[in-house]
This record gives C-alpha cells, structure tokens and sequence, in this order.
C-alpha cells in the first residue's frame, strides 16, 4: 500500500543573488511501513525534500500525496540532526509538547506517551533536564517527541550524526527498533552510505544539483536483522559498491 | 550514604574554605579602611572636611535630614521615579522587541531609527522633554525610560533573533501557529538575557534618574547633591551620593537574586 507519492516534483529557490534549480523531476512512491533512505552528493536537495513531504515548503511544479491509512491525522513527524529538546522543560514537558501545541493532550494521549517512555526505558528520567541525559538518550526522547502525534509518516534527516560514532551506531538499532515496533513508515536522509544500508528497505540515489533520481536500489535483507548486524554481512558490501559507483 | 570523602580532598575543601574567607575579609576591609583613613585625616585636619565632608558629618547630616523629616520623603521620591522608569522601560521595551519580531518588514523599516536614538546621547534631549512632558516627576520619568528603552529594545530583539532557526523549524513542522512560537519558544528561550537586562537596567535607572533631577525636580536625592552643591554644602552632596550608593547596590542585590534562583532552576 503507497502512503506518499512524489509525482514529478520541481523545486526552484529564489533569492537576490538569482534562482536555484535544486529539485527536478523527483517522481518516487514509499510503501507503507517501509523504511526508505536518500542519499546523494552534499548540497543537491535532499533535506529540502523532506521539507516538501512535510509541507513547509510547497513545490514550484508537481504534486506531493500523502495516503491517510492509520488514524486522523495526516500528521507528518520531523527529526532533526539536532535534538532540539528545550533545556527549560523536563523530559516529560519535552515530550508533551507536541500534544500541547495541537491541543491534543487528553488523557487517552498523555498515557500513549508515557508508555512510550516506559518501553524505551526513560520513564525514570521523565523529571529531568535535558542536559542531564546523555546524547543517545536525548535523540531517543526526540524521537518519543515525535512519535506522540502518531505520525503516519517520519522523517529524519540526519539525525544520527551529531552522535559520536559509537553512541551513533546503539541509538541507530534503538530507533530502528522503535520505529519497526510502532509500525511507523521513514524516510531517512543521510550522507553515510552504510547507515543507509544498513536501515532501509529502498534506497534512492540523487543526482548533483538540480537533484534527479538516478537509481532506486531495493534492499532484500532479512527483517528481522538488526542494522549492526547488517552492516557487516556480504550484501551489504555488494551494494555499498553500487552506490558508490552511482555518486562518483 | 555519604560518599567517602578522602583526606586530601578534607585538605582541598579546608584550602578553598580558607580562600573564601580571605577574600571576604579583604572586601571588608578596604571599605573599613577606607572609612577609617578618610575620618582620621579629616580629625587630623590634612583634608578640609568643608570640600571633602567626612564620616562623622555624613551620619550628622543624616541624622539632620531625618529629625527635620526630609530623609525619607528625599530617597522615597528618587526610588519612586527609579522604580517606575526601569518598570516601564524594561516591559515596554520588551514589548516593542516583540512587535518587531512578529513583523520583520517592520523590523527593518525602524532598524536605522533604533540605531540613530542608540547612538544619540538622551540627555541632549532634556530641554525638550521639560517643555513638553513639563515640569515634574512625569519629566524625570520620561528621562529616565529615553535612557533604557533603545538598548531594551536592541538586546531582547537580538536575544529573540538568535533563537535556533532548527528549534523553530521543529515547531513549524508541528504546525505550531507563530504566536505558540513566541510564547512556547522565542521567551522561555531568552529568559537569560532577559535577566541580564534586568541587570544593565537596574544600572541606567540610576543614571537615568539622577539626570532628570539634575534637570528639573524638587525634591530627590539628585535634587539633593544639585542643591547642596549650589550652597556648597558637600556635607549634603556627600550623604545623597552615599544613600545613592547603598540604594543602588541594594535594588542591585535584589536583582542578582532573582538571577541566582532563575539560574538554579534552569540548571537543577
């Protein structure tokens, strides 16, 4: 089942200085559940499609769908290279902010909330600062901050790459392993090949700037494999080849 | 449990205890010293204590003030006027900061006027101010806020400026309107310089103040210092600049409290 379709998407920026072609022709499908990752040159556009699929930039030509499937809400979620998480409130204040600013916070949500919190183990840090966590445990809470609007799609752009490599390596099978729980559907953009490999379901390979698709990998791994465990099998190498070829 | 404490690190607290100690003694002690030396040369005569006043004729003088009943109706319309005009600036300051953030056409249309009165010195505008506002408190007030209004405005508009352009993205992304983005990000997170105004503020309202008694006033601790001058009376400008002194520090220390339990609370 499709639950985003880009349909030849252009994107033209206009400043001063001229215009900027940094999108062209982008056309891809995202299957529900499925995890899909961008990777392609620094610069060529793709954090700027994740802000198309979010809806804070509309398209200059073509046309974003998104399919309702799960709930409600149309509600697209937006992880950060940064944590972004307010020093001034508690974890719980961090992860309640969301409902607040929707004007969603029932009772039904808060207690959807706090048994995310439970699950992934930082219930116990509900009543701390932000600065008193480590900086796995932060992008974990980010993602529960996200994930309390029950997203039908996440995006995360970048976001494991403000962690040190080995921090970075535990939150990325953390995150996978949320995000496959709650059955959530992701597009990851990235400028390492690896990590990309070693989450996804599809891969989409982006042109230098103004960004095309130049080739769609599908992945065939075994779901149940964690990314660690991926990373090192043959496949993964194959592919690693593949689109290392493509960006050159 | 207490942790183990170590005997070195006995020795280490003992050093930084002894530290401390030295440091407040020595603070005291150049103020004691200070008032000891100018009241001795004054009894030795060396200095002329009808220029130079003296420690005993300030308290004299204090103690004058207070039978005849003036004391308190001085340093209460001086603290009066000082109150008021750092409460209006610093608010309505804040407030202009706010308007001009929500609109950036604005922002940038009154940016060379802002950075003209910044630069203009306020009290070349003294003159205008009595004929227009009058003669009175209403003036010295006025005076006083002229003082602390641009540079409020100026420093809590950069504060919200320099909000993390990623933090409000977040926000955007969870369809926040732009009023959920000032109340939820853009003032919690310039709270801080907020506090740091406060503190350059409680400053200026001094400055401020005095200024405009200097200018017009009747009655006032600046009116004080103006007149006795004028009567060369330095008994008299000496104690209103002392009472000065310890009002200054004290609505000072009260700030710098405020700081300390806002700072505790954002790092506990």
């Amino acid at each position: 089942m499709k639950i985003l379709k880009l349909d030849n998407v252009d994107l033209t920026y206009f400043s001063t200085n001229g215009e900027t072609e940094a999108l062209k022709n982008i056309t891809f499908t995202v299957d529900s559940g499925d995890f899909v990752s961008i990777v392609g040159p620094s610069g060529c556009g793709k954090t700027t499609i994740l802000s198309l699929i979010s809806g804070l930039m509309k398209p200059t030509k073509g046309k974003i769908s998104i399919n309702n499937l799960k709930n409600d809400s149309s509600f697209v979620g937006y992880m950060f290279q940064k944590d972004n998480l307010f020093e001034w409130r508690t974890i719980l204040g961090n992860v309640y902010l969301g409902l607040e600013l929707q004007k969603r916070k029932t009772k039904e949500n808060i207690e959807y909330v706090n048994n995310l919190l439970k699950k992934y183990n930082l219930w116990e840090f509900r009543n701390k600062y932000p600065k008193q966590l480590s900086g796995g445990m932060r992008q974990r809470v980010a993602l529960i901050r996200t994930l309390a609007l029950k997203p039908s799609i996440l995006l995360l752009d970048e976001a494991f790459s403000a962690l040190d490599y080995q921090t970075r390596l535990n939150v990325c099978d953390d995150v996978y392993k949320i995000i496959k729980q709650e059955k959530v559907t992701a597009i990851l953009v990235t400028h390492d090949i690896s990590e990309a490999i070693s989450l996804s379901d599809k891969i989409i390979i982006l042109s230098k700037r103004p960004a095309t698709i130049k080739k769609e990998i599908n992945l065939t791994f075994d779901k149940s494999q964690s990314p660690l465990n991926r990373r090192g099998s043959n496949e993964a190498k194959k592919v690693f080849d593949e689109i290392w070829r493509e960006l050159q | 449990m207490k942790p183990k404490i170590s005997n070195d690190y006995k020795i280490y607290l003992k050093k930084q205890k002894i530290h401390k100690g030295l440091i407040l003694t020595a603070q005291i002690g150049i103020l004691v010293v200070f008032i000891g030396l100018w009241e001795l040369l004054a009894w030795l005569e060396i200095i002329d204590t009808f220029i130079m006043s003296s420690p005993s004729r300030i308290i004299k003088t204090i103690g004058e003030l207070y039978r005849g009943g003036n004391l308190f109706y001085h340093i209460f319309t001086t603290l009066y006027e000082a109150i008021i005009g750092f409460l209006i600036a610093t608010l309505g300051g804040t407030l202009i900061a706010i308007i001009l953030w929500w609109n950036d056409t604005l922002r940038r249309i009154l940016d060379p006027y802002i950075v003209v009165l910044n630069s203009l010195p306020k009290i070349a505008l003294g003159p205008i101010i009595i004929i227009w506002v009058g003669v009175g408190t209403s003036s010295i007030v006025t005076m006083d806020i002229l003082i602390m209004i641009v540079i409020t405005i100026i420093s809590m508009l950069n504060a919200f400026r320099q909000t993390s352009e990623s933090k409000i993205m977040l926000l955007k992304s969870m369809n926040a309107t732009k009023f959920q983005i000032l109340y939820k990000l853009i003032l919690p997170n310039s709270l801080s310089e907020f506090i740091s105004l406060l503190k350059i503020n409680v400053g200026l309202t001094w400055v401020g103040t005095i200024m405009g008694e200097y200018l017009v006033s009747k009655a006032g601790l600046g009116y004080l210092i103006i007149y006795g001058s004028q009567i060369f009376n330095l008994d008299l400008v000496m104690t209103s600049t002392i009472i000065l002194c310890i009002l200054a520090a004290l609505m000072y220390f009260i700030v710098a409290f405020i700081e300390k339990k806002v700072n505790n609370k954002l790092n506990s």
